[in-house]
């Protein structure tokens, strides 16, 4: 109850926290060392350069000489493993040492290096870099620095390369039907598979660099036109005062911007998937990829979004509908079926049809525990083996599954020191808590404060923490936008509890989406068998509508 | 001005009443024990009587668009009146609060919980009310939909469940009564559920709403609650016949005789999630509207400051308010009527005839 | 800021301290609970005390060895006392008994006939009173000692309670007024006019067997029992109460014997005023049969024997209609509410007639008027013994 109080001191507190660092940030950017400029010799530039990046044995320095008679010099440096090799010969190497020129005169010094970025190399992406920290982190990105002797600048040439996982079916979201491909751990390929997905100049793609060591690159995604601005203010906003040493998964960001950060729900979204985040993209969201991670965040999250799955809306409306009840249901029976086990059986016998209650009883007797704490533990093994699980490699994991699950229940079971009903309660709500993945975290805080409140008032317990949770999610917002209203009545009802047809959902998420709101453009069914006349008929409704 | 930014939608403030209405459905004895088995006709007649009554909130919702019942008192009788009746006001929605949360600990006692002390079912009730009071109008109303629509389809199974032990001769005979007990029934319906709406004269500023949707919305809502009202007591009514009187609830007694084979029986739980869920709103409600008039009286510009210390004082309210449930009810029978009919009527009534005499509105915009 | 924490801190101390120490007023675990099955109260020896007798169903570990040593014990426990009320005894019966009573699933209320003749209006107070006591709750009468009855070791059902909990269901449909739930029970008693009535139950031993049998109607008037109706005369008011569903018409005649089966009957009660001031009942039943089964009537033709059997029903049904309420008229009790029906219909007539009600209700008029349909003849049209069934 005390959760939105709590929240907001400690988003008080935050606030404070990062006006400290604020000021810090100043301070070490004035401690860094090397920010100065180049010299004429290169000899002291590539120390120096040797000195930024601590001297390590990874950085590789190439001197070469080239032009007539090689008089020039000149040094590539990259590390060791970020660059590929083919292109590092073929863009620099090759070309360079090969040049001759035409003239007598050749020119020196920084003309020489405007030749040598727009005439001799062949890369695509040549930037010329005045200080020496624009070099090193070139270097560190992957590229390569091409240094001149006798020049004050220096060349970043685009050489990445290093060794990737290539595409493939992710593992968190598997689907029945629709794409396998996955994000991958790369920036650029995850883009450019979203890209894909949306081949639309107003696709708009904005890069930013967070984390202080780690120099993490972030790509914000969204819709111009069909994105809130507001929202993809609020985001760019909230990452751009990010000033953490460290970002290292998707999580670290999602912590940081998220709404609510004591919620058992999530505010901000994820997945693993170009076709999900697509999806959400065309919706009017904001999309956060973050390099070095598959997992690519979505804002502003709704609650209902973690009931929809893609497949909803590749499979058939009906279907797909039926599907989306069962998920609430069982999101419903993973939070409540354990706590009104409880206080079914604790607290309201006489709620209990009478020849079900003797079956129960029965299998009550000669437990030694309360239902209570019965329940919590099964559960807390229950959480255990699925842990276990899940850190195990695949086979064993397996086989702990099955002792666990299997020989473990049924021992607890026959040696009386768990009644069946219990079992039986926490296996239902052990399967339904993987209906609705996204939510599994929330479910299981939730299951826990429910049973609690169950084993002390009953009923009346689970129902005042019922309206409390329900309270909670509506005064929920996602980067302003009400978290719960999706299921209310106002905004787009034709995806929320039920799956309309495709053609029936005219109109983008009103909450979320902002400008070009219109998805399709008419009510159009399907066609069905029908004659020319039949045609005349259908066009002149559609305009009559 | 407004203490509270947020803003609620037409459908929202229909369905706000028709819960308001609704809650106090599952407590029906204060009618059903005064006139038996025409209760239902009692109600309906109470229902059409209110209609007035229901257009006179609505008319000084219109002339005051933008104020809600404090402001429109100080601006009617001036300062120093205006605010000594709505002190007067504070007290009427402090009261009505902490009875509905002694009839929500109360009953529950009496349904499911028996042993628990009526502080711990108070109290809990009160955290929960706190956390969408401090959030304001938007989050207390929000869930009026859902409340109602459920409270619908639980009643529905119920009625269905119960149709075959339903015996319409427990109808007959009609109008069988002292015309004197037609006329307490008809003041008590009036005043304690429906006159009742007149704490919506202290959010409609929150509402948007023009002249027509107000008439509209306003009308559905009372007309959905009346509906659920009606169809309990008929329920209560064909069942119970002449034990009707008899009993402290007799919508749990009703519930409790569902029994379709052994399996499908002991459908009191659903009495429960009805009796809990809606007084829950009407508490909450009655809370929130307590809590913004006394911070909008003394200028407390932060009024979810007050929340808490508000519900500490609901809680004790209620808890001394009436030793027994038999005096409670016995007051909510013979004296509470009287003591309502001031505020629900006469006050709106008298404010209405001075505003149309100063012709208040109007001198406001020149 | 620190302070503010500080408050946090407590606050949420305080709450978490508070579900802890409010924990569990009413909880009950299963195993802490004795579920009560059956109620039988009895006259005792003292006439102002009850003998109070409680069937608590037994709950059977599943999973303890001794299953074989398990079936042949009881599956019920009998706890037996003498109290002058109900709550005295159950607060004995709670002091002396490992596990806390829960009277939620009482099944049947048992009233021995003899307290049944001396009255039961002061002891049901607490049936009704308590929130443990439910209206759905059967009452019955025990043709002798309640408590032998319920302690009957039956094959059908392993708890007596929860058999004539069944046996009720099984009858509520052929007919609702077979079952009489307190709620029926207490309606009737407080109305004044009406007499309540019970089914009768009473216990067969035949060859190490017992059973339980229905035996007809107990018939009270101001809470006592003042006699009963037959096997016969219950079907008779049945009939006349309508709204049968299921249920036998036999009828003898000196062609032969026919059994019908009721598919659907229906009594329309209309009352009038005479105007000697006396009251007359006419019941419309309204009746579809089904041939059951026929023994004799050779010799006939389909066509003839239709109508014929048509007016064997119509007799019978009014003649068990007929006896039943002439038996209702010598016992003075009006069981059927053609009291309330009156001032259903008469509400300003019956204040008069209300204080006169004994003397009226023996003198009332009955007319019977029934209608019968026989769509069907079963699965064949002819007996073997037919006329014509040879061709």
């Amino acid at each position: 109850m005390f959760l939105r109080f709590i929240i907001r001191k400690l988003r008080f507190l935050s606030k404070n926290r990062h006006s400290v660092c604020d000021n810090t940030t100043e301070s070490n950017n004035n401690e860094q060392p090397h920010v100065s400029t180049m010299k004429k010799q290169i000899h002291e530039n590539l120390d120096c350069l040797k000195d930024m990046l601590s001297g390590s044995n990874d950085l590789k320095i190439h001197p070469f000489r080239f032009g007539p008679d090689p008089q020039l010099a000149g040094a590539m440096v990259f590390i060791d493993g970020l660059v590929d090799n083919a292109t590092l010969t073929e863009a620099i190497l090759r070309p360079v040492t090969g040049w001759q020129p035409d003239k007598k005169t050749f020119p020196t010094g920084q003309e020489l290096m405007d030749v040598l970025a727009q005439e001799i190399l062949c890369s695509g992406d040549v930037r010329t870099a005045s200080s020496l920290s624009e070099l090193a982190s070139g270097c560190l990105a992957g590229d390569t620095a091409v240094l001149l002797d006798g020049c004050t600048a220096g060349l970043v040439v685009s050489t990445k390369g290093w060794d990737k996982r290539s595409v493939s079916e992710p593992q968190s979201e598997t689907v029945v039907r629709g794409p396998r491909e996955g994000f991958t751990e790369n920036l650029r390929t995850n883009t450019a598979m979203i890209r894909r997905k949306i081949k639309n100049g107003q696709l708009c793609v904005t890069n930013m660099t967070v984390g202080r060591k780690t120099q993490t690159d972030i790509c914000l995604i969204y819709l111009s036109g069909v994105a809130d601005p507001k929202v993809v203010e609020t985001v760019k906003y909230r990452i751009g005062r990010l000033d953490v040493d460290s970002i290292l998964e998707s999580g670290y960001i999602e912590e940081y911007i998220e709404d609510a950060p004591f919620s058992p729900f999530a505010t901000v979204g994820y997945s693993e998937k170009p076709d999900v985040v697509a999806g959400r993209l065309l919706e009017g969201r904001v999309a956060v990829v973050v390099d070095g991670t598959p997992f690519v965040l979505t804002a502003p999250m709704l609650f209902i979004e973690s009931f929809q799955t893609t497949e909803d809306y590749y499979t058939r409306p009906l279907y797909a509908s039926m599907m989306r009840i069962i998920r609430f249901f069982g999101y419903f029976i993973t939070v409540f079926a354990p706590a009104i086990f409880i206080a079914l059986t604790a607290f309201h016998q006489e709620l209990i049809p009478t020849t079900l209650l003797f079956t129960i009883a029965n299998s009550r007797e000669g437990t030694p525990f309360p239902v209570f704490l019965e329940t919590f533990v099964m559960l807390f093994a229950f959480e255990i083996l699925r842990e276990a699980g899940i850190r195990l490699p695949r086979p064993v994991g397996q086989a702990i599954s099955i002792v666990g699950a299997l020989i473990m229940g049924d021992a607890a079971v026959s040696a009386g020191l768990v009644g069946a009903p219990v079992v039986i309660v926490v296996a239902i709500t052990a399967v339904a808590s993987f209906l609705v993945p996204n939510q599994s975290d929330s479910a299981s805080l939730l299951r826990v404060i429910m049973m609690v409140l169950a084993a002390f008032v009953g009923f009346y317990g689970v129902s005042m923490g019922f309206l409390a949770v329900l309270l909670h999610l509506g005064s929920l917002t996602s980067f302003g936008v009400p978290y719960f209203d999706g299921f209310a009545w106002m905004s787009n009802l034709q995806d929320s509890v039920v799956r309309m047809p495709l053609w029936s959902m005219i109109r983008r998420p009103k909450d979320i989406a902002h400008g070009d709101i219109t998805r399709r453009r008419f009510f159009i069914p399907p066609m069905r068998p029908y004659t020319l006349q039949d045609e005349d008929d259908l066009e002149g409704e559609g305009e009559h509508e | 001005m407004r203490i509270d930014k947020g803003q609620i939608s037409g459908t929202q403030f229909m369905f706000s009443v028709a819960c308001f209405i609704q809650a106090s459905a599952p407590l029906t004895t204060f009618i059903s024990a005064v006139t038996l088995q025409d209760s239902w006709l009692v109600l309906l007649f109470g229902a059409v009587l209110c209609l007035p009554l229901i257009w006179l909130y609505r008319t000084l919702m219109v002339m005051f668009p933008e104020q809600n019942l404090l402001q429109i008192l100080v601006e009617v009788y001036g300062p120093v009146v205006g605010k000594v009746i709505g002190v007067a006001y504070i007290w009427f929605f402090f009261t009505l609060a902490s009875l509905n949360l002694t009839d929500l600990g109360k009953f529950t006692k009496l349904t499911i919980m028996q042993e628990t002390p009526n502080v711990v079912l108070v109290l809990m009730c009160v955290l929960v009310s706190a956390l969408a009071v401090r959030n304001g109008i938007k989050l207390v109303t929000k869930y009026s939909t859902l409340f109602t629509i459920i409270t619908f389809i639980l009643l529905s199974i119920g009625t269905i469940l119960m149709l075959n032990q339903i015996k319409l001769e427990n109808f007959m005979p009609m109008f069988d009564q002292p015309v004197g007990k037609y006329v307490q029934g008809i003041h008590i319906i009036s005043t304690i559920p429906f006159g009742e709406l007149v704490v919506f004269l202290m959010i409609h500023p929150y509402v948007k709403l023009s002249r027509r949707d107000a008439t509209k919305y306003l009308f559905l809502g009372f007309g959905l609650g009346v509906i659920t009202i009606l169809v309990i007591l008929l329920l209560n009514i064909g069942v119970l016949g002449n034990l009707l009187g008899m009993f402290t609830l007799p919508t749990l007694v009703t519930l409790r005789l569902v029994n379709l084979g052994m399996a499908l029986s002991r459908m009191e739980i659903l009495f429960a999630v009805i009796l809990v869920m809606l007084l829950f709103f009407k508490i909450t409600l009655l809370y929130y509207v307590s809590v913004l008039a006394t911070a909008q009286l003394f200028k407390v510009k932060a009024y979810r400051q007050l929340a808490l210390a508000a519900g500490a004082l609901l809680i004790a309210y209620g808890l001394t308010l009436y030793p027994s449930l038999v005096e409670q009810a016995a007051s909510a029978q013979e004296i509470v009527p009287f003591l309502w009919t001031p505020f629900e009527i006469l006050i709106p009534l008298l404010t209405f005839f001075i505003a149309k005499l100063r012709k208040l509105p109007n001198a406001k915009e020149a | 800021m620190n302070r503010r924490l500080k408050l946090v801190a407590s606050v949420m101390l305080l709450s978490m301290l508070m579900m802890l120490l409010s924990g569990c007023w009413d909880n009950h675990e299963l195993d802490t609970l004795f579920i009560v099955t059956g109620i039988a109260l009895d006259k005792a020896n003292d006439s102002e005390q009850l003998d109070i007798s409680l069937q608590i169903g037994k709950t059977k570990s599943n999973v303890s060895d001794s299953d074989k040593s398990n079936s042949q014990q009881a599956s019920t426990i009998q706890l037996k006392t003498t109290a002058y009320t109900m709550m005295e005894g159950l607060m004995e019966f709670n002091r002396d008994s490992s596990r806390t009573l829960l009277l939620h699933h009482n099944q049947v209320l048992l009233l021995g006939s003899a307290l049944a003749e001396q009255g039961i209006k002061d002891h049901i107070d607490l049936f009704l009173r308590d929130h443990e006591a439910r209206m759905e709750v059967l009452v019955m009468i025990a043709d002798g000692r309640a408590d032998e009855v319920l302690s009957a070791k039956l094959d059908q059902e392993k708890i007596s309670g929860v058999f004539l909990a069944r046996e009720m269901q099984d009858l509520y449909a052929v007919s609702p007024y077979y079952k009489i739930r307190m709620l029926d029970f207490a309606s009737r008693l407080r109305d004044g006019t009406t007499s309540p009535i019970a089914p009768i139950v009473a216990l067969k031993e035949t060859d190490k067997k017992q059973e339980i049998k229905f035996n007809g109607f107990a018939v009270f008037k101001d809470g006592k029992m003042i006699g009963r109706l037959n096997n016969d005369e219950v079907l008779g008011y049945v009939w006349a109460m309508g709204n049968v569903k299921q249920c036998g018409v036999v009828t003898d005649s000196d062609l032969g014997r026919a059994v019908f089966h009721i598919i659907n009957l229906d009594t329309e009660r209309d009352v009038t005023l005479r105007p000697d001031g006396g009251v007359r009942v006419t019941l419309t039943v309204d009746a579809t049969l089904n041939i059951g089964e026929l023994r004799g009537f050779n010799g006939m033709t389909p066509k003839d024997l239709m109508p014929y059997l048509v007016d064997l029903a119509q007799n019978e049904i009014r003649r068990k209609i007929t006896d039943t309420f002439v038996t209702a008229q010598t016992l003075n009790a009006d069981i059927y509410g053609v009291g309330t029906s009156v001032y259903r219909e008469y509400p300003k007539e019956w204040k008069e007639l209300k204080n006169r009600w004994n003397e009226l209700f023996p003198d009332t008029e009955l007319d019977v008027q029934v209608k019968v349909h026989i769509p069907t003849t079963g699965q064949i049209v002819k007996s073997l013994e037919m006329e014509g069934s040879k061709s």
